[in-house]
């Protein structure tokens, strides 16, 4: 049915809620883009064959397909800005390098994406005098440490003070925020409230 | 290090907040917190862009490169290092956010606020260099994107790119204080509002985006 491959690249994709971000669905996509392609030549020819003929009874036809189309090329495009804006919240939870499970589901030109959106928020934080760093700090600060649980077998963590820690997991730990919040983030500690 | 000189850690000496102001304006750096945490509080509320305060950001910077400087050289064990540290963070805090805040917007309508951006006057620009470069650098990834997995696939002007600009709300509300007495303004329901000192108001942002340029009033 026309449509149909359109609604389930979305459809697919917004059920994935569970998931960091879903797989790359290129066989939809491929035949959202040839409906597309279909849908337009067979306009133009029908729109060849209305100026030899002037018969108006091709209307409806060529207003439905252009309808068909737009929202086809609607449906690809808000699919692909909705996993640029996945990947983005990755960056922002994970940190500039991608994991080989996240890659697995990645088509190349959103890797490439994603390392070129990296780039950019580095050149932006670059361009402060000492490098002025806008991804820690995410939450306003309430201590200066704080009681973390580890969540896996991370290994040693080094720490400013040139002290290190053993991070093993079910391990507790009492850490400055500003040093362990981007592993909070990772998933590997867990920030003990109350 | 003096006593003195610990408890003055945000430094109490005056800054030159308009270096190329022959009047010499100053500002102590009490002043310059409560101006960029008006500023922050601003920004977080309106749903456009509001004009970059570059000065307050490059100031507060200045200042955070010399409070820990100063904070290096008390020891650690000192209960004022933690406290000082504490507020340290804070101000951080607020810098990061200001800034994030602004980015998250560009990067949410990012064509329109190039736009907007290019017919604004030069005296009247709202975006950091770095911002405006960060929103075109960021719109052309966007866009190369779709034309690498889609466009470039499709029959040629199916795509109207003037049909996906995403605009703030400007007409949502936001809740306004009034600093300086600025007459009465219309709202959308024809009722005159009058918008004396200290009094709180929720209107439109577009009705108030002028007076809330000026400094006139800030958002809560």
């Amino acid at each position: 049915m026309s449509g149909q491959r359109a609604f389930n690249l979305l459809k697919t994709h917004q059920q994935s809620s569970d998931r960091l971000i879903d797989n790359f669905n290129a066989e939809d996509l491929r035949a959202v883009i040839e409906e597309i392609k279909v849908a337009f030549s067979e306009n133009h020819q029908d729109a060849l064959k209305f100026q030899e003929t002037r018969d108006k009874s091709l209307f409806p036809m060529i207003g439905y397909r252009h309808a068909l189309l737009q929202r086809n090329l609607r449906c690809t495009l808000a699919y692909l800005y909705s996993r640029l804006m996945k990947l983005k919240d990755i960056r922002w939870k994970l940190g500039p390098v991608i994991n080989a499970d996240i890659k697995e589901s990645l088509t190349e030109a959103e890797i490439q994406w994603f390392n070129n959106y990296s780039r950019l928020l580095t050149n932006y934080m670059m361009s402060f005098p000492n490098g002025f760093n806008i991804m820690t700090d995410m939450k306003p600060p309430k201590s200066l440490f704080i009681e973390v649980k580890c969540l896996c077998d991370y290994g040693k963590f080094e720490l400013e003070n040139g002290e290190s820690v053993a991070l093993q997991k079910n391990s507790i730990h009492f850490l400055p925020r500003t040093e362990c919040e981007h592993l909070i983030r990772q998933g590997i500690l867990e920030h003990i409230t109350n | 290090m003096s006593d003195e000189n610990i408890e003055n850690n945000l430094n109490e000496s005056e800054i030159n907040l308009d270096e190329e102001d022959e009047d010499d304006e100053l500002i102590t750096p009490q002043e310059l917190l409560e101006k960029i945490e008006i500023a922050w509080i601003n920004e977080k509320s309106a749903p456009d862009i509001l004009e970059y305060q570059g000065e307050l950001v490059d100031l507060m910077m200045g200042q955070i490169v010399h409070m820990e400087e100063n904070l290096q050289s008390i020891p650690s064990n000192d209960l004022r290092k933690t406290v000082h540290k504490m507020e340290l963070e804070r101000i951080k805090y607020i810098i990061a956010s200001y800034l994030r805040c602004r980015l998250q917007k560009l990067e949410d309508f990012t064509q329109y606020m190039i736009e907007e951006e290019k017919k604004r006057p030069l005296n009247k620009k709202r975006l950091s260099e770095a911002e405006l470069k960060f929103a075109e650098d960021y719109h052309e990834s966007i866009e190369t994107h779709f034309h690498q997995l889609a466009l470039q696939h499709l029959p040629p002007q199916q795509d109207d790119i003037s049909k996906r600009i995403i605009r703030p709300n400007v007409m949502g509300h936001v809740f306004v204080k009034v600093l300086k007495p600025c007459g009465t303004i219309v709202n959308t329901k024809d009722e005159e509002v009058d918008l004396s000192e200290n009094s709180i108001h929720l209107l439109p942002y577009q009705l108030i985006a002028e007076l809330l340029n000026k400094g006139d009033i800030c958002l809560i």
